[in-house]
């Protein structure tokens, strides 16, 4: 079990084929008038998620798995994520400028190598490409984006 | 016939088509529109509807020009961030992300990029001379495909697809399959009953086409590369690696040589095979209304992959899996305006944009459209022509410029293209819904990415995948549903045909390449 | 070499509230004093019919109107998205939809959308769609007659594309066969350009689209239109009967409207009733409706709440029949 879940691939080829049987199951149950129902597609698809799924399951079960990726700092990519996520969260409420302003600024202080320590640098880029991204979106491309107060 | 080879009328067309206005907006319009195409999100056809209005106040000629010219320039935009970041800049550049990419993180970004705007040049050019000479013939063609003829191309697409990608053809049916199944949410084309929406109320019209494709491989491949990028610097911060990080090119150390990386005659003629193979597909393909880029590109990347004497190389960096794909998109340009000018019927959706301009500038398309305006339509080919012109010349020189951006240290580049997918995902439909789509769609496409599934024949399955329903259901309800009726077409046949020869063919090639 | 840095430091942050204060400068000079931009939200993609008439009216009502006006397309879940972004916006007369019947009253009927119909008040009709019935110059079906009575002696012989699911043409065709007691085989297809490339591709016997889709075919004489669901004919095909003119009591006929949601200030509907029809009758704007096709068919408040209501009995009455209404 722990093996399975271990193995990246065999796990998601087995999710993969779970949400082809899913599928099968719910649509057997939807209405479905005759070859030119609604859900023929969708059945279809679901069926071959499931038959290629259960096939590359095998094929993985079979290959010995070996770790070589390289390693990803955890540490980035859930700050980075939480990040994106708010940023998103907050793009209507406070502004687009705003927002994305504050975004580059955190995201190149998390993806610097000095960290924190390069916040002061990080204000004067992202000042600097928050501008040119209104320049081409608000300006040249008169895209109506959410505005705060200000901008 | 007589008026049109007199010498009277042919200066007339050229006096028109070269005076200095209509050279400068056909200009404005193609660098407007490589820099749009670049940008992930943002298609040719939001530049051109957000520039309809402003076109009242110009001469005819002069306001084509311009549209076209955003129209072809978009084309070759997007193969730009295509190669230099794996995040195709439009639909029709995603069959290009395979080989191009790969070709950058090879070590040769500027002749991958040169190879995709000679070939998108010579696409563009060859689809141009077709609709100038031959349209009316291609559109009776086209017209002779209906659900039927449809379906049986979908299905050859696909299944080519499927089995020509690198990630094996079990995974890369699964992938299609998933696409298919993206492809269901939403109101079915035929009834309009909701599928798969549970009730939330966004997705009643569908996965939107932005969001998807951007999340699939902008946020994907960003998540995916530069975040692993920056493990060693982030965990040990000395000076080596301060130095390293500030270097702004890519060192020798990092295996770029520039020698290596120019771009001539001999290389173009390599891959002119595949470029050909993808003017062929794409102008045949951009003349059936409603195909598109996306199709003509994977259906010629998987022409030229079958035809080529070096298939092995496709999906390594291969020039010619880039100069097929991005001749076959580019070829759809002018073969697209076959329909609309025959018969008044768009052949893409920008296409129907420019079939809106046309109007505002008193011209119906149509089949009378020649005939009532022919000063005005032999003009326009003629700027067309040399739009097509430009566009190698403005993407030229655009090139040096885009490389060095794309050479940017990743930590700067990586947030800002996420800035823009997600801009240019808000601009494309005004929704925030769309933004969490793409942030879903991101995670979907790391997952996958990680065991190795490919996303080209998910996100082909996806885009044609309602068309290739719609014409089934289309055929079967002509044919009070019986499925023999899908073969009563001699079109259909030779489709269904050429795609069981080609799935033997793959199968026996690629079990021949496991034995030995 | 710190006081270089300091100097530095103090030069980028003047530089940050310079571009901060530029960008809000200009933000501000884009507000007019009192009100700000009217806003039109189209529930179809850029570059559709709607979405070009929609653009059109904005660029003539702004200098007629005295503030900027945009045009937003949201074709986003089938057209709700639009609808209900103008129902979340303040309702202070800043926001507006420009619809037709098929994506505002059509799913309201069929499912529970969270909007009442009575919820919406038209301010103008700008135009009409006219569903009309074509065929191929050389079909056999010599005329609306002809059609009907060999549809009759046998049912389903004849395929017909329209457009998608329950458009107006569609719903012009249902009621075609409902006054007349034929019967055809439906083939929904992705609009009028479909369509009509169906029908002269010979893949469907007849079609159902709108005069401006199919004028140009028929002034080349590739297709033949049988007839109209309206009460008058078209400028744009003169010569083509309407089915009431042929002793058939059906008129069906779809609008393109511009609607304020509830609660908005009555004045400022009243304000924008007779600026944009101002605006939508100088010759600019007439002009660039000929170039498009389009025929205005201007109606005030009144007038369109008349016709809206009319239209929403009608079709909750047809759908009634054909048991689609939302239970």
């Amino acid at each position: 079990m722990k093996r399975f879940f271990l193995n990246y691939d065999l796990f998601l080829s087995g999710f993969i084929t779970f949400i082809g049987l899913a599928g099968l199951v719910y649509f057997q149950f939807g209405m479905s008038p005759g070859p030119t129902g609604p859900f023929i597609f969708p059945k279809f698809s679901c069926f071959i998620i499931f038959i290629f799924g259960v096939l590359t399951m095998i094929d993985t079960i079979g290959e010995k798995h070996a770790d070589t990726d390289p390693e990803v700092n955890i540490l980035s990519v859930v700050l980075f994520g939480i990040l994106s996520i708010l940023y998103v969260l907050f793009f209507s409420r406070i502004g687009v400028i705003t927002a994305t302003f504050l975004f580059l600024v955190f995201s190149f202080s998390i993806l610097s190598p000095k960290g924190v320590a390069s916040l002061k640098s990080s204000i004067g880029y992202s000042a600097f490409l928050t501008f040119l991204l209104w320049i081409i979106f608000v300006r040249i491309f008169n895209i109506i984006l959410p505005q705060c107060l200000l901008f | 016939m007589d008026t049109i080879f007199s010498l009277d009328f042919i200066l007339t067309v050229v006096q028109e088509a070269f005076r200095v206005k209509c050279i400068i907006f056909s200009a404005l319009g193609v660098f407007t529109g490589v820099t749009v195409g670049a940008i992930p999100g943002i298609a040719g056809d939001i530049a051109i509807a957000l520039l309809l209005p402003f076109i009242y106040n110009l001469e005819p000629v002069a306001a084509l020009g311009l549209l076209l010219g955003i129209y072809k320039g978009s084309m070759f935009g997007g193969a730009i961030s295509a190669i230099s970041f794996g995040v195709p800049g439009t639909g029709g550049a995603v069959a290009t992300v395979e080989d191009g990419y790969r070709a950058k993180k090879n070590g040769y970004p500027k002749k991958a990029m040169l190879t995709a705007l000679y070939s998108s040049a010579t696409g563009d050019v060859i689809s141009t001379v077709i609709l100038v000479f031959l349209a009316l013939p291609l559109a009776m063609v086209a017209l002779k495909f209906g659900p039927k003829e449809y379906f049986s191309l979908y299905v050859f697409a696909i299944l080519m697809i499927s089995l020509l990608l690198q990630g094996g053809m079990k995974k890369g049916l699964v992938a299609a399959a998933i696409g298919l199944l993206l492809g269901c949410i939403g109101m079915d084309p035929i009834t309009g009953t909701t599928r798969l929406t549970f009730g939330i109320r966004h997705l009643r019209g569908g996965m939107p086409l932005i969001p998807l494709l951007i999340g699939m491989f902008a946020i994907s491949e960003l998540m995916t590369q530069y975040l692993k990028a920056w493990y060693h610097n982030r965990s040990k911060y000395s000076k080596e690696s301060e130095l390293s990080e500030s270097s702004s090119k890519l060192s020798k150390e990092s295996g770029y040589n520039p020698s290596k990386d120019i771009m001539s005659f001999k290389v173009y003629l390599s891959s002119l095979k595949a470029t050909l193979i993808g003017c062929v597909m794409g102008t045949f393909i951009g003349a059936l209304p409603g195909a598109g880029s996306s199709l003509a590109a994977f259906v010629s990347y998987g022409a030229a992959k079958r035809l080529s004497s070096h298939p092995e190389q496709f999906g390594k960096g291969s020039l010619e899996g880039v100069a097929a794909p991005e001749a076959g998109n580019s070829a759809t340009v002018g073969s697209s305006l076959i329909p609309l000018i025959a018969f008044g019927i768009p052949g893409s959706a920008t296409a129907a944009l420019i079939g809106a301009a046309f109007m505002m500038m008193g011209m119906q398309p149509g089949p009378l459209m020649m005939q009532d305006n022919m000063p005005v339509m032999y003009t326009f080919f003629v700027v067309i022509l040399y739009a097509s012109i430009m566009n190698l010349g403005i993407g030229y020189f655009l090139i040096p410029i885009y490389a060095k951006i794309s050479m940017v240290k990743p930590r700067f580049i990586f947030p800002v293209l996420f800035i823009l997918a997600i801009l240019g995902t808000y601009a494309s439909r005004n929704s925030i819904i769309d933004i969490w789509l793409l942030l879903a769609a991101g995670l979907l496409g790391t997952l996958l990415k990680k065991a190795k599934y490919p996303l080209g024949p998910l996100v082909l399955a996806y885009i044609i995948g309602p068309g290739a329903e719609r014409s089934l259901r289309q055929a079967l309800l002509m044919g009070r549903g019986e499925w023999s009726s899908l073969l009563k077409s001699p079109i259909a046949i030779g489709f269904y045909a050429v795609t069981i020869v080609t799935i033997i063919l793959i199968t026996k090639a690629k079990s021949q390449e496991k034995f030995s | 070499m710190r006081i270089m840095r300091r100097r530095l430091n103090f030069v980028m942050l003047f530089v940050v509230i310079l571009l901060l204060v530029f960008v809000s400068f200009s933000s501000l000079a884009t507000q007019y004093p009192e009100e700000k931009a009217i806003r039109i939200i189209g529930p179809t993609a850029a570059g559709g019919a709607n979405d070009i008439v929609s653009r059109m009216v904005t660029s003539s009502a702004q200098q007629i109107v005295g503030q900027r006006m945009d045009t937003i397309a949201m074709p986003g879940a089938g057209g709700q998205e639009a609808v209900h972004y103008v129902m979340d916006q303040p309702h202070d007369g800043y926001t507006f939809l420009i619809s037709d019947y098929g994506c505002l009253i059509t799913p309201a009927l069929r499912e529970e959308l969270g909007y009442d119909l009575s919820d919406w008040k038209p301010v103008i009709q700008i135009t009409q769609y006219l569903p009309t019935i074509f065929v191929r110059e050389d079909s056999p079906i010599k005329d609306a007659n002809d059609w009907i009575a060999k549809a009759k002696a046998e049912p389903n012989k004849f395929s017909i594309g329209h457009g998608t699911n329950l458009c107006p043409p569609h719903i012009g065709l249902i009621m075609i066969e409902r006054a007349t007691g034929m019967e055809n085989t439906w083939v929904p297809t992705s609009g009028g350009s479909e369509c009509l490339a169906f029908v002269l591709g010979g893949h469907v016997d007849i079609g159902a689209s709108m005069p401006t889709t199919i004028a140009p075919s028929v002034n080349a004489g590739m297709v033949r239109a049988l007839g109209l669901t309206s009460t008058e004919r078209s400028k744009f095909l003169p010569d083509t009967p309407t089915f009431k003119e042929l002793g058939y009591d059906v008129v069906s006929t779809s609008w393109l409207m511009i609607f304020a949601y509830k609660d908005v200030p009555e004045d400022r509907i009243e304000f924008m009733e007779n600026k944009l029809i101002e605006a939508l009758k100088t010759e600019g704007a007439v002009s660039m409706a000929n170039k498009l096709n389009i025929e205005f068919l201007l109606q005030g408040r009144e007038e369109s709440q008349k016709i809206y209501n009319r239209t929403v009995e009608d079709l909750t009455s047809l759908f009634a029949d054909l048991n689609m209404l939302k239970k």
